[in-house]
């Protein structure tokens, strides 16, 4: 009865989706060719060639790799402030919506913000240089590895208040009789999260975890604001690998099956990830 | 243990514990705050060096600058933003909306209906799909169907690809609702829309507000497709801050941090306006009785 | 056997405590005495949840303290207080068995398994709730909950036991039983039990303290029976006794050697009582306590308006000149007719009185 609403709208989704696969399948270049229906099938080539491509190799590895590292982070905060702030804090009102506001922020702002305090001139630089009392000098953003820190420092800074918006609803779902039942028998804070709590929150982790990594192998803003994919290749994920291909070099049915690829690879991760989680369903 | 020391333990960790999240929460807004008092720096403090941490002499110019568009002593000119600025709030809050009384009936219905793992990932999968790689079809697409650089075309975009969110997280907070709940209201013999409305919305409110906000902030910030699907027509704000970001404006970190925080606040209006309903004091007892 | 160490009773003193405007706890001074079920009785709205939150620490009181055994408990948390308590809404976890929620407070003592599962057995078996033992609580019913949630508390041993209107969920005959059951537990550990409910049936059935309250203060307690013979104010006559009290209004009218009450068309002699001045009253008598009959020296007329037979005894409405009937209890033996004009008489020293300004029991 309720589900025609919502297959009106992924119809939408659909058609562009059909005309993805279809691009992904013919050698469309449109700085080549205008018309896309008048080019060559190539069927599988598209797919086959990228998938020896080592830079997108590497930026599929390099993409799940700052995923983990980012969600690690974020759920981690998360986690501990949704705790603290549950519980008796002074001030509880006021330190909320504060430490909500990154979220309300659009990526490139908080890109352009952190190219601000990690440039040379910035002060993360001065706060180190006071601390090591020398002269400290270090281009974050133009290093091969370093740059990887500013990135996941802006993208959990952007993010962290999500997880710890999540969390927050799904303790405060948390029946206050069964918390109190604890206490009273004895457990301590720390037994109370990890025996009562935390298993009743599962779900929601799960759902959450879900919903960041998929947002976060798409990143893009932050990349593009602070380091370009550079230097060279060595920040570059997958978005901006299918960007750079598809926009600069307009290879667009080699990015589309890319695209299909990554996909591809999502939802066989994705479907495990959840079924563990959530046990089989009929 | 001595009743002194574990009344003395207890104040101890209560006083870490807030001392703690009092650190966290001044590093959290380090950035915040670097980005506020670059807003009102001069152009001669933007990127100085020693970086200064409060500006020696604060101006509003960067603001009058984005909102308005010319400033004496910026050379480059800039169309006032206030126009784009609305039509971001238009199609963000319309979008999330309509994402979200739709995703409601879907995430009914699949809770209701019990619906398998393979449906839900079959909602969630537009999602996985890179944006860079749909955006050219969707230009076409829309150059099609004459949806190009329109209100309701964006919006339209907009739910589409949110959807999927509205529904998996909604779908994920009604599951933690214990069954006791909506069996007694069956058994009250109330409708199929009764239930959905005087039942599930009270006890899932402050996850409906979290997925709302969720929403918002996605819409809000989306970059990619307002960037392709409109041009003159239907600016969105992300689009003016690109514009400012670009090489064609130089390097105006003052304006760029002015526009942003302007950028910022609708979406933390809503945000502080909510976060009633994230959770303060949600009981279930209220509904038993 | 008595434990070696006495079993300590609950002081609690001067409580109070608002939310805002609203004073939900006023000056609240209660002790219960080691080892004694102490019933805390009210309508809703007084107090009494509140209070016991605070017994069990989850609430902090504005004013006052809470002790027991010589300690101040206030700034102790739940955890250390040594406290066991069943909540209204039962609260066990829904995401463990019942086992395991029993189990609960002596895994995170530490206490090695071959001991917890002893010990769970042992409850199980106290309680008759072995069968359930690997069931979630999500399928159990509200008095196997109860059962459950029950047996929780006795896992850790603490010395006193706070019951939050655990019987709200349960129908009429299943509570009678579990009160019995809560009874039958308390005499066995004889340890303190505190007991809140708004039920005054169940208060008087198995208290040996009543403490009653209302809007937050405490209006009287005692042994059931005083509580019963001797309410000390309109309020309690008429919240107690499985009968409905009578309450008649009227005025007194003061002679020689006591004053004589005049309402509803009843003239009753009060002896010695001698209050300084008229007052406007409420006459309270039980049902059990009016005789009537066509032999008797009358303290007033009243017609028979309607006749309940309820097996052992019969139940008479009598129309007075007021609104409400009196009821009375008669034997079976005795018949009337409806419409009947009879003569009633009041027991001896059976009649109450309370000021009709401010409820307080003037007499006797």
């Amino acid at each position: 009865m309720l589900l025609p609403t919502n297959v009106i709208i992924l119809f939408l989704v659909v058609v562009p989706t059909i005309l993805v696969i279809w691009l992904s399948l013919i050698d469309f270049q449109p700085n080549i060719q205008l018309n896309f229906w008048q080019s060559k099938f190539i069927i599988f080539r598209n797919y086959i060639d990228i998938l020896k491509d080592k830079e997108f190799v590497y930026a599929l590895i390099r993409t799940i790799a700052i995923s983990i590292v980012c969600l690690g982070i974020e759920f981690t905060i998360g986690l501990l402030v949704a705790s603290i702030l549950s519980g008796e804090v002074f001030g509880k009102k006021v330190l909320f919506p504060i430490l909500i506001i990154p979220l309300m922020i659009p990526s490139i702002v908080v890109g352009n913000n952190f190219w601000l305090i990690f440039s040379t001139n910035g002060p993360i630089n001065q706060i180190i240089g006071k601390i090591l009392n020398t002269q400290f000098v270090v281009s974050w953003l133009l290093h091969p590895q370093l740059a990887l820190i500013p990135i996941v420092l802006s993208e959990v800074w952007r993010w962290y208040p999500l997880t710890f918006l999540i969390l927050f609803s799904g303790l405060a779902n948390i029946s206050v009789s069964e918390i109190r039942a604890a206490q009273i028998i004895g457990a301590n804070e720390w037994q109370i999260f990890r025996r009562i709590k935390l298993p009743k929150l599962k779900g929601i982790i799960a759902i959450a975890l879900v919903i960041r990594m998929m947002e976060s192998l798409k990143i893009f803003d932050t990349i593009h604001l602070l380091t370009r994919g550079g230097p060279g290749t060595s920040t570059q994920t997958l978005s901006y690998y299918l960007f750079k291909v598809g926009f600069q070099y307009s290879r667009v049915s080699y990015i589309s099956a890319g695209a299909w690829i990554i996909l591809f690879i999502s939802i066989i991760t994705f479907s495990f990830a959840l079924r563990g989680i959530f046990g089989k369903e009929k | 243990m001595s009743y002194k020391k574990l009344i003395q333990k207890n104040i101890a960790k209560k006083i870490s514990i807030n001392l703690f999240i009092y650190l966290i929460t001044v590093s959290l807004l380090f950035p915040l705050f670097w980005m506020i008092m670059t807003s009102f720096k001069p152009r001669a403090e933007w990127a100085s060096l020693p970086p200064t941490w409060i500006p020696n002499e604060p101006t509003i110019d960067n603001y009058r600058f984005v909102i308005f568009g010319k400033v004496e002593q910026y050379t480059k000119t800039h169309s006032s933003n206030i126009i784009p600025y609305l039509n971001t709030v238009f199609v963000a809050v319309i979008s999330t909306f309509i994402a979200i009384v739709v995703g409601l009936f879907g995430a009914y219905s699949l809770t209701r209906f019990k619906a398998g793992l393979s449906k839900l990932i079959s909602i969630i999968m537009p999602r996985m799909f890179p944006p860079m790689a749909m955006i050219i079809p969707m230009m076409i697409f829309f150059q099609v169907i004459h949806a190009i650089d329109t209100y309701w075309g964006l919006i339209i975009v907009y739910v589409g690809f949110t959807l999927p969110y509205s529904v998996f997280m909604l779908k994920g907070f009604m599951d933690s609702v214990p069954k006791e709940f909506t069996e007694a209201a069956m058994l009250d013999g109330l409708s199929e829309w009764q239930i959905l409305y005087k039942v599930w919305l009270p006890l899932i409110k402050n996850g409906l507000m979290t997925t709302a906000l969720f929403l918002l902030i996605l819409n809000w910030t989306e970059y990619a497709f307002a960037l392709t699907l409109s041009s003159r027509g239907v600016q969105t704000v992300t689009l003016a801050l690109a514009k400012l970001f670009s090489n064609e404006a130089g390097a105006s970190y003052g304006p760029q941090s002015a526009l942003g925080i302007l950028a910022a606040i609708p979406t933390i209006i809503f945000g502080i306006f909510i976060h009633k309903y994230l959770a303060y004091g949600f009981t279930f007892g209220a509904l038993k009785k | 056997m008595r434990d070696v160490f006495p079993v300590p009773g609950l002081t609690i003193k001067n409580i109070s405590k608002s939310y805002g405007n609203t004073k939900v706890l006023d000056n609240v001074n209660i002790q219960i005495q080691d080892g004694e079920f102490g019933v805390i009785v009210g309508p809703s709205g007084s107090g009494k949840t509140t209070l016991l939150n605070i017994i069990a620490g989850f609430v902090k009181p504005d004013n006052g303290e809470i002790i027991m055994d010589g300690k101040i408990l206030n700034q102790i948390p739940p955890r250390d207080r040594n406290i066991g308590m069943v909540f209204q809404e039962f609260g066990l976890f829904s995401h463990m068995t019942v086992r395991k929620n029993i189990s609960f407070g002596l895994e995170i003592k530490k206490i090695n398994k071959k001991d917890i599962g002893k010990k769970v057995t042992e409850i199980a078996d106290t309680l008759k709730i072995g069968e359930l033992l690997d069931k979630k609580p999500g399928i159990l019913s509200g008095g196997e909950a109860q059962r459950v949630a029950t047996g929780r508390t006795l896992v850790t041993n603490p010395l006193i036991f706070l019951f939050d209107e655990p019987m709200g969920n349960l129908d009429a005959n299943l509570r009678r039983e579990m009160v019995a059951e809560i009874k039958r537990l308390h005499l066995k550990l004889k340890k303190t039990f505190i007991y809140v409910t708004h039920d005054q049936e169940q208060a008087l059935c198995v208290a040996d303290r009543i403490i009653i309250m209302k809007e937050g203060r405490l209006l009287q307690e005692g042994h059931p029976r005083k509580i019963y013979n001797y309410p000390e104010s309109f309020f309690v006559a008429e919240f107690f006794g499985i009968q409905s009290m009578n309450f008649i209004n009227g005025i007194i009218i003061t002679q020689e050697n006591g004053s004589l009450f005049r309402g509803g068309g009843l003239t009753v002699m009060l002896k010695g009582y001698c209050p300084s001045e008229k007052t406007e009253v409420i006459l309270g008598i039980r049902p059990e306590d009016i005789i009537i009959g066509n032999q008797i020296q009358e303290d007033g007329f009243g017609i028979i308006s309607s006749l309940e037979f309820l097996g052992d005894i019969n139940q008479v409405y009598l129309t007075l000149e007021q609104e409400k009937p009196l009821i009375a209890i008669i034997s079976p033996k005795e018949r009337y007719g409806l419409g009947e004009k009879v003569k009633i008489k009041l027991k001896e020293n059976k009649a109450f009185l309370f000021s009709k300004e401010h409820g307080g029991r003037l007499y006797p």
